[in-house]
């Protein structure tokens, strides 16, 4: 794998070297499954997918027909009315996420500098449902009539403004474009702002809504998603012989990350420890991962010596397992590659088998899931996996969720483009 | 035809046009749906900045829903531009609609 960092002093541990540890103290999602991390959490816990037939357009003439949303979502209950017009439903989704998170850490009652408080808020493709509305407009009325809020709200950035602007955060504030990986990529950058001294709060995360003609279309085309339109439950099943592609959904997972002394000085609750960042890219294709995974293996690897942690150490790995033939077995070969002997005894589970893959939203999510999954010593379960594929012969925790304590936990997100982010998190002692 | 995406932003709302509703009311009906405020704020003295909380944004968008609505365009620029009240833009568009 080569060595990605040069050798350490004997008898120095990973807090000697890092001398501003980052904690997660805040959590908030808008999920297919959930509108709230805890209703998220009950239901991924019993296994219970949100997939179901399209219903935010009329999608008969589609060559697929199915998604996870989160219909149920209104803006109603975080953004005011005149304010949520103005909001791609991306950037609904990112704020109403980070308003939870935000109340949930508790810093909704200030005490913090908000000069070293900074937001970033990843999405793969931002308003595009709004790029969508107001190109009509311009096809039937002409360009004076595009509205003045169409440049705010297409821009995949603005969920990341939006979220400064209201909890007024002045520190780091940017949006981390890299499709599937940009929600886990702004966490990790996050992470290390806090690290270097840039900040002491991050909010940090990712959020899509691209349940829309252009997009269900467009991967369609390109044969990344499963056409089981008539068994839309059954649809997104990683790991399985029979998988056909994944499954798109919408949301948004954001979570306040901030230093350790920071956090204890308010006496915080602390979700678990952040302790390592990996980011690499594959070099290979726009869309198929490389061989044997190897820009994902890198990223596993370099994020395993971030957290100083042996491949034995980890207990869980919330796969990116996004149910298509490729990135499963890509990433089976690469946990293997990783940790060697060690990674038959993983409990490998890929949320998407219930959520769908939120794209840009999906790191964002899936960090809130494996974070809980150290907190409740529950790992959740791959469902759909009904029959074995000798390619991907790892313990995904099929169908079932499973008790067991889960020390410290690997995330991984693999973007179209060859984007690779992972995280690991480990539980905090104290 | 494919379906509506986005939020509504006004430009989706159904033009009501020829439903009796005279000018100075749409124009009222319109900020105050825009903005998010009683119709009773909406008083022909009120400056649409100053006194409604528009940002220049906002300032556009009513405009454009307006224009829209009684199916004209602003072809001069600065006409808008001094548009301040209420009551200025009712004025405004009073004259366009008549011509």
């Amino acid at each position: 794998m080569g060595a990605p960092r040069p050798a350490r002093d004997e008898g120095k541990t990973r807090e000697d070297r890092i001398l501003r540890r980052v904690v997660v103290t805040g959590m908030g999602a808008v999920t297919p499954v959930g509108l709230s991390v805890q209703s998220f959490w009950e239901s991924i816990v019993e296994g219970k997918g949100g997939a179901g037939p399209i219903t935010r357009f009329d999608a008969s003439d589609f060559a697929v027909r199915i998604a996870c949303e989160a219909s149920d979502f209104d803006p109603d209950g975080f953004i005011d009315k005149r304010d949520a017009r103005k909001m791609d439903l991306f950037a609904q989704f990112g704020v109403a996420a980070s308003l939870m998170a935000w109340k949930d850490s508790g810093l909704d009652g200030g005490g913090f500098d908000p000069t070293r408080a900074g937001a970033v808020v990843g999405s793969g493709v931002g308003g595009i449902r709004t790029l969508e509305s107001q190109h009509s407009v311009l096809m039937e009325k002409g360009p004076r009539r595009i509205s003045p809020f169409f440049i705010p709200m297409l821009i995949a950035d603005m969920a990341s403004g939006l979220v400064s602007i209201m909890l007024e955060l002045k520190g780091p504030n940017y949006c981390t474009v890299s499709s599937c990986a940009s929600g886990l990529h702004a966490i990790g950058e996050s992470m290390k702002a806090i690290e270097r001294g840039d900040a002491d709060v991050m909010v940090a995360g990712g959020a899509e809504a691209a349940v829309c003609p252009l997009a269900m279309a467009g991967f369609a085309s390109m044969g990344a998603i499963s056409a089981r339109n008539d068994e839309p439950e059954r649809a997104s099943r990683p790991f399985d012989l029979d998988r056909d592609g994944f499954v798109l959904g919408e949301g948004a997972g954001i979570v306040v990350l901030e230093e350790l002394e920071h956090a204890r000085k308010r006496s915080a609750r602390i979700y678990a420890e952040l302790v390592g960042y990996g980011a690499t890219a594959d070099a290979y294709h726009m869309t198929a991962p490389a061989p044997g995974g190897e820009g994902g293996a890198r990223a596993m690897a370099l994020a395993l010596a971030d957290a100083e942690l042996a491949a034995q150490e980890i207990d869980h790995v919330n796969a990116h397992g996004t149910s298509t033939p490729h990135n499963d077995r890509c990433e089976t070969e690469a946990i293997k590659s990783v940790f060697g002997v060690h990674a038959a005894k993983l409990a490998v589970s890929s949320t998407k088998s219930m959520i769908g893959h939120l794209l840009g939203a999906a790191g964002g999510v899936e960090f809130i899931a494996t974070a809980m999954a150290i907190m409740s010593s529950v790992v959740p379960p791959t469902i759909n996996y009904e029959t074995p594929d000798p390619q991907c012969d790892l313990d995904y925790v099929p169908n079932q969720a499973r008790e067991m304590a889960v020390r410290a936990a690997l995330t991984n997100s693999f973007g179209f483009g060859g984007h690779n982010a992972v995280i690991v998190l480990r539980r905090f002692e104290g | 035809m494919v379906g509506r995406g986005g939020p509504r932003m006004g430009l989706n709302e159904q033009p009501r046009r020829g439903s009796g509703m005279d000018v100075a009311e749409k124009v009222r009906q319109v900020i105050a749906e825009k903005l998010q405020i009683e119709l009773a704020q909406v008083t022909d003295q009120a400056s649409i900045v100053e006194d409604l909380g528009a940002d220049s944004l906002e300032q556009a968008d009513i405009l454009f829903t307006l224009e829209d609505e009684f199916g004209i365009t602003a072809d001069d620029a600065d006409e808008a531009e001094g548009l301040k009240t209420v009551g200025d833009i009712i004025q405004y568009l009073g004259k366009k609609v008549a011509s």
